[in-house]
Parts: C-alpha cells; structure tokens; sequence
C-alpha cells in the first residue's frame, strides 16, 4: 500500500523535477562552477579558487547588504506574516463587508511592481508629493518635508513600507486553510462556551500552523531575492542604505562585469535561502502530521 | 526511516527551485548573468574579413537580413529619426536589398544590458548601436566587432567626414571600430523670465567664474526662485554635468583629468575641491526632490519655471517646442550659455559597430552606417533630434537656422567655448558612476565629507 502510494507521490513529482533539472540545474551548477573562477563580460573564466569569495566578504558593502537582507527576511517572516494571518482571523468570521475587504487588500499585490515603485516615489517626493501637502495643510515649514527615499535616514523603512503592509496573499492562504477547518469543532468550543479569542487561540492557530510555516517560508525567499521594487526605488542607495543581496549581485555582475564575484554572491545567496528554508522547516515541522497520516 | 529519506530527496531540489524561481521572477537579468558561458574564442576573425576588399552594400539579386536590437523607439527623443533611418536606407542602391530585423528594447539602460550580456555570452546583432557605457572596449577585448578601418581606407571620402578625435575615440590599438554618428556636447539653458524677475542680466557667453555665478545663484534665491536644476538617482545625469565642469575649470590639471578614460584615482586636490562645491549646491541651490531624484521630475521643474538654470544637451530643443511637455511658449523663454569660464563638455560619440560575421552581412552594416553619417542625415539628425553633427564638414542650412533660433544659438556658442572637457558617464568606468550617484545624497545630507566621497570613487575604479 505504501509502495503503491510513493508511486503516485514520485509520478506528480516527476515534473518538477524533469523542470529542475533542464532549467534550473544547468544554471546552479554553472553559477557554483565559475563562482570560483576569474570571468568577466570579456574573459572566459579561468580557475581562482576562492578569491571571488574572499573578496566579497571583505567588502563592507557586501556585508551591509546580508545585513539588510537578513534583517527584511526578519522582518517579512514575522510582522508581515502576522499581518496576513491577523487579516485573516478577522475575515474567517465574515464581518460585514468582508468580500470587498478582501479584495481590496489583494489590490496592491496586483499592482506591478514597477508602477508600485513609481506610485510611491510620486507620492512621496518632497517636492510636490502627499506629504509636502499634508505639511502645508497643517501649517508646517514645507522645507522640513522628509525627503523619504533620498535620505538613508528615512529611506531603508521607506522602502520595507512599499511592500510590508500588503500581506494578501498570506491572508488568502490562512483563509483557505481556516474554511478547511472541520466546523463541528468551532460548534463544539460554542457549545462549551468557548471566547472568541479562546477559539482563535486553542482552536485556529493550532489547526493552520503548518501553512504559517509554508508562508514564513514564501516570505523568507521571497526576501533573499528581494529586487525589483528596491531596483525601481533607490537602488540600494542612498549610499548602502537599501543595498541587498540581490541588488549587490545585480550591481557586480552589470557595472563591474565581474561574473565569477558576482555567481560567488550568488552561492551565498542560495546558500542562505536554503538555509533559511531547512531552519523554517525544524521550527514549524512542515508536512509532519501529513506524513504521519500516510504512514 | 524510508519516510525521512524519500522525504529529504524530493525537499532539496524542490527547495532550491524555490529559490531560484522566485530569484528569476524578480530579476529576468539575474537569471541570464546565471547563464551557461560562450566563450569568446568563438567569434569570427572578422577583422579578417573585413580585410578583403571592401565593397558598398549589397549585391545584386543578393538579399540580406541584418540583425538590430533597437533602443531608440517609444518615447526615445530620436524613435522618429531612426525610424526614417532604417527605412529611407532600404530606398537607397546600397540598401535596396537589406531588410531588417528588429528587437526593440526601450530605454538605453536596458539596451546597454542586452549588450553587455551578449558580448559575454552570444552573438551581437549585425548593427550594434552604441549605447555608451564602454561598450566600444569590451566588445573589442572581446573579439565580438568587426575593424572598420579598411572601408575607412577604401573610402577616403567617408573618412574625411571625421576629425581625427573623433575617430581616435572609437579606436582601439590602431583599428577603428565605432562610426562616430553625432557629437556629445552640454551647457546651461537658463530661464529668460526668470533671470529678469531676479534682476540678472545674463552674460554673453558664459559667467566669468563661478564665484559670480553662485552671486547670481543667491540674486536668485533671494527673488525666490531656485537657482539650479540638479539630480541624483540613474547616474544623476544633471549633477554629472555640473561636476565635470566644476573639475574641468578647476585649473589646467583639472581640465587634462576631465580628458582622461577611466581615471582611477579622485583623490586629487581638483576633484575634492569640485566635491565641496557640489554639496554646496545640492544642499543651498536646488529642488527639495533633487536629492534622490531622477531625471524627468527635474526636466519638468525647469519646464514649469521652477528651476531657473538646467545642464543639459540640444537633444533637449525639440522639448521646448512639444506641448506634450511643455508650456506652449516656453520655447521662446530659453536661452543659452556656456559653463563659467567659457567651458563646455564636448565628446565625440561612442560609434556604432558591425557585429555581424558573414561577410555580406558585414558590407551590408557597413553601408548602412555610411548612410547614417551622410552629411544630408547628420542635417536631419539636427533637425529631427537635435543630434549635433560630428561631421566639421556639415553646413547649416539658412532655413533651419530661422526657423529653429535657439539651435542656431547652440551651434554658435560651441565655437566660443574655450575650456572644453569630457563627461564622467563616457569617461568613468560603470560602477564609480553608480557609487557617484548612489552617495551622493550622504553628500548632500552631510553625512560623509568630500574626502569621503572621492575615497570611495577611488575604491570603486579600483574594482575594474
């Protein structure tokens, strides 16, 4: 029976693999391959052991930008997280109007990143942006308006806000987990007089903290390839201020044309993100009672 | 324990396709710099070939297909010039069996990208167009362009369209590989209006020194209109062009540094000095926005009657004149005048180039760029772009001149300019262009000194 059942799960898995393989492997092994060699846009790579690497972590930059990746990553897997299944514990009780909160929050994650970028760079230029307006309308000297994006004071929260509030697609995975929850339960805690709370806590939370998991896995990685919208904005600056993983390959590979440094980035880069993903996976013991149901 | 093992063999690739799909959905560059390498070894000798006896266009009966990814298209000040371009050279003798194979990619940052990663890792299309960025040098080292410079040799009267400068600036160890097709140059448009509200009374030609421009600046300030239209994100284009003058009008080794490639070393008196009056003006004489700001919000300040000066190019007339972009009598409100001191960026072009191997392709390519360096296009090119001619030869025509005044202004005072200098986006290597930008907000904020900043451009040419 077991057998049988390991033949279905290899048969389903046999494509993403055949796609691992012809699209993804090449390009890893290549990239881990001339991570330790000497190649630039005119040089075929010649071995260097782990100079590229050696280099990277002695350049400041490089370290700010595992900083701030590490520090997003932080930063998404928890409050933004949280926020999505917040939503979520509010929308499952269908309060009215819950349908249109719904879609409206899903809104901004289906703006394109680069007019997400734009939006925000418009809305906050301290020159004709909403905040020089709120400033005039209150009465303050216009000439104190934060200038958000420019200055590396303001400009790394900046950026987190362009995308941290906008957890739709955790709410709608929390919310589809939650509407599988069996109801005789939620029926059984009203009939022992059970709060609100109580069943969110006791009840809710439990039953969905396998898809907690699965979503502090999204968002982790979604993190260490975080590029676009900080592309679009700042580009990692002001000076290093938004520099991440991603944005410092990008800067290595197309200005310096280094491409043995920066596929030396690139192993970290996915180093760290598989990091991330086996840690994620011991906290939440993802697929556990799946499997046990199996066996 | 089966479990536990079919389980870790499927995590792990799944795992990293995770990653690496989500990492490619983010940045479709990432995925192609992760490309398998081609080797440069594999591209044709096609200097030799284009040793063989070179011959204009195609033969007859004979039909070829170039290849071009082109930029200039959308919004692209010269989409229209181009357009005209490419199909006027299909009605010529030499072009009347040449067709043509677009790939359009808007914006030159985006193009120079495309470029970049085919030189590394495939073919460049037959016609490279020349976006800058030391595009010329690294498909050289390469080995990815053809040499030129036998149809040069075998049409001397194509070749006496250029100064020698400006092929110099296409030449690498003798071989000429770029058609130099206009010439870079930049001043200062200032606000007639403006200038007459604060009571300045423009100079002829230039302010005298920058002490008596940044008098004007303050006459400016005090009438209540900012002085200077300056930017720091993309390159910070306009900051650009304030801070090669300010180094080339330092004195005479400011002036010989701003003429060298790829310098490596700014911590040099000329640089520092042009640094601390660069804060100074980002922090006293410009736009609340110009601290992070990209190019265009910038150009509609000054469209608006904000700004009062604005750095830039005669790509930048047609603007004037569109509705699309500004006040319908604007036009008539600019003027012109030279950096302080008489000075002006004046480079030649980083030519366009033959990529293509087969050795009609490559006749073909080369009699297209010969018609895009006619004398009549390099006319057109002024009329349609404000491109300016890189041929001396070139003669205004009396019509154009009435009937454009401030272009006719542009091409006057270039012969005025007694400093004249190279521009950090041709001359510095990439990546100190982008530290440049990207630092020069803590610039303007105070928070590094300018010795500061020219450590770290050091640091950066360094890397190349």
């Amino acid at each position: 029976m077991i057998r049988h059942k390991y033949l279905w799960i290899t048969l389903f898995v046999i494509p993403c693999m055949l796609l691992f393989a012809f699209i993804y492997a090449m390009p890893i092994v290549t990239v881990f391959f001339t991570a330790f060699t000497s190649y630039t846009a005119y040089k075929a790579p010649s071995f260097a052991g782990f100079s590229n690497f050696i280099t990277i972590f002695f350049d400041q930059s490089f370290l700010i930008s595992i900083r701030n990746t590490l520090v997003w990553v932080l930063l998404q897997t928890t409050f933004h997280v949280f926020l999505g299944l917040a939503v979520a514990l509010v929308l499952r009780r269908k309060p009215g109007g819950w349908k249109f909160v719904r879609t409206a929050y899903l809104i901004p994650n289906i703006v394109p990143t680069a007019a997400t970028g734009v939006m925000f760079t418009l809305l906050l230029n301290p020159s004709f942006g909403i905040v020089k307006h709120l400033y005039e309308s209150w009465g303050l000297d216009v000439s104190k308006v934060p200038n958000f994006f420019g200055n590396s004071q303001y400009a790394f929260w900046t950026v987190t806000a362009t995308w941290m509030l906008y957890s739709a697609f955790n709410t709608i995975i929390f919310l589809s987990e939650m509407g599988a929850i069996d109801q005789s339960i939620y029926e059984a805690a009203s009939i022992d007089g059970a709060k609100p709370w109580q069943v969110d806590r006791y009840i809710t939370l439990p039953m969905v903290k396998n898809t907690v998991g699965t979503c502090v896995v999204l968002a982790s990685v979604a993190m260490v390839s975080q590029f676009d919208i900080i592309y679009m904005t700042t580009k990692g600056g002001p000076g290093t201020s938004t520099l991440n993983l991603p944005i410092y390959l990008y800067k290595t590979a197309t200005l310096e044309n280094n491409y043995g440094k920066a596929n030396a980035v690139g192993v970290i880069q996915i180093i760290l993100g598989l990091a991330l993903i086996v840690m994620i996976q011991k906290i939440f013991t993802i697929g556990k009672k799946n499997e046990e149901e199996l066996l | 324990m089966l479990n536990k093992k079919f389980r870790k063999l499927f995590f792990m690739p799944v795992a990293a396709l995770l990653i690496t799909s989500l990492s490619s959905c983010n940045s479709d560059k990432a995925q192609e710099i992760a490309a398998p390498v081609t080797q440069q070894e594999d591209a044709a000798p096609t200097s030799a070939v284009a040793q063989d006896e070179p011959q204009d266009g195609v033969q007859d009966g004979e039909k070829v297909t170039l290849n071009v990814i082109n930029y200039h298209v959308g919004t692209d000040f010269a989409a229209d010039y181009y357009a005209y371009l490419f199909e006027s050279f299909k009605q010529t003798e030499a072009g009347k069996n040449v067709e043509f194979n677009f790939e359009e990619i808007p914006t030159t940052d985006a193009f120079n990208q495309k470029i970049k990663l085919l030189i590394s890792s495939g073919d460049l299309p037959d016609i490279v167009l020349n976006g800058g960025n030391n595009i010329t040098e690294m498909a050289v080292n390469a080995g990815k362009v053809a040499d030129i410079t036998p149809y040069f040799d075998a049409d001397p009267e194509w070749k006496a369209l250029f100064d020698d400068r400006s092929l110099e600036f296409n030449t690498v160890d003798g071989k000429i590989y770029g058609v130099p097709v206009s010439k870079e140059i930049s001043y200062i448009y200032y606000n007639k209006e403006l200038f007459e509200k604060a009571g300045v009374t423009p100079p002829e030609t230039s302010f005298a020194s920058w002490d008596e421009f940044f008098e004007v600046c303050d006459k400016l300030e005090a009438a209540g209109i900012t002085p200077l239209g300056m930017d720091t994100a993309d390159a910070g284009w306009l900051t650009n062009l304030w801070y090669s003058a300010l180094i080339a009008t330092e004195n005479e080794a400011g002036e010989e540094w701003m003429n060298t490639m790829y310098p490596t070393d700014y911590n040099i008196p000329e640089v520092i000095n042009a640094t601390e009056t660069l804060q100074k003006m980002l922090a006293e004489y410009t736009t609340a926005d110009a601290v992070g700001g990209k190019y265009d919000p910038m150009a509609t300040h000054f469209f608006n009657g904000e700004v009062a000066m604005f750095p830039n190019g005669p790509w930048m007339v047609p603007d004037f004149r569109s509705e699309e972009k500004a006040p319908a009598d604007f036009y008539d409100k600019v003027g012109v005048m030279l950096l302080p001191g008489d000075a002006m960026e004046m480079v030649p072009t980083p030519g366009d180039m033959v990529g293509a191997k087969d050795p009609v392709k490559i006749e073909a390519a080369v009699a297209f760029l010969k018609w895009e360096t006619t004398l009549e296009n390099q006319i057109k090119a002024l009329e349609m772009t404000g491109l300016q001619p890189v041929s001396p030869q070139v003669t205004i025509p009396e019509e154009f001149i009435a009937a454009d005044p401030l272009m006719a202004e542009v091409l006057d005072i270039q012969g005025k300019a007694k400093i004249t200098y190279g521009q950090n986006q041709a001359y510095w290597y990439q990546n100190v262009i982008d530290v440049f930008s990207t630092n020069l907000p803590e610039l303007a904020y105070g928070n590094m000194t300018s010795e500061q900043f020219c450590q770290l451009l050091t640091d950066a040419a360094a890397k190349n």
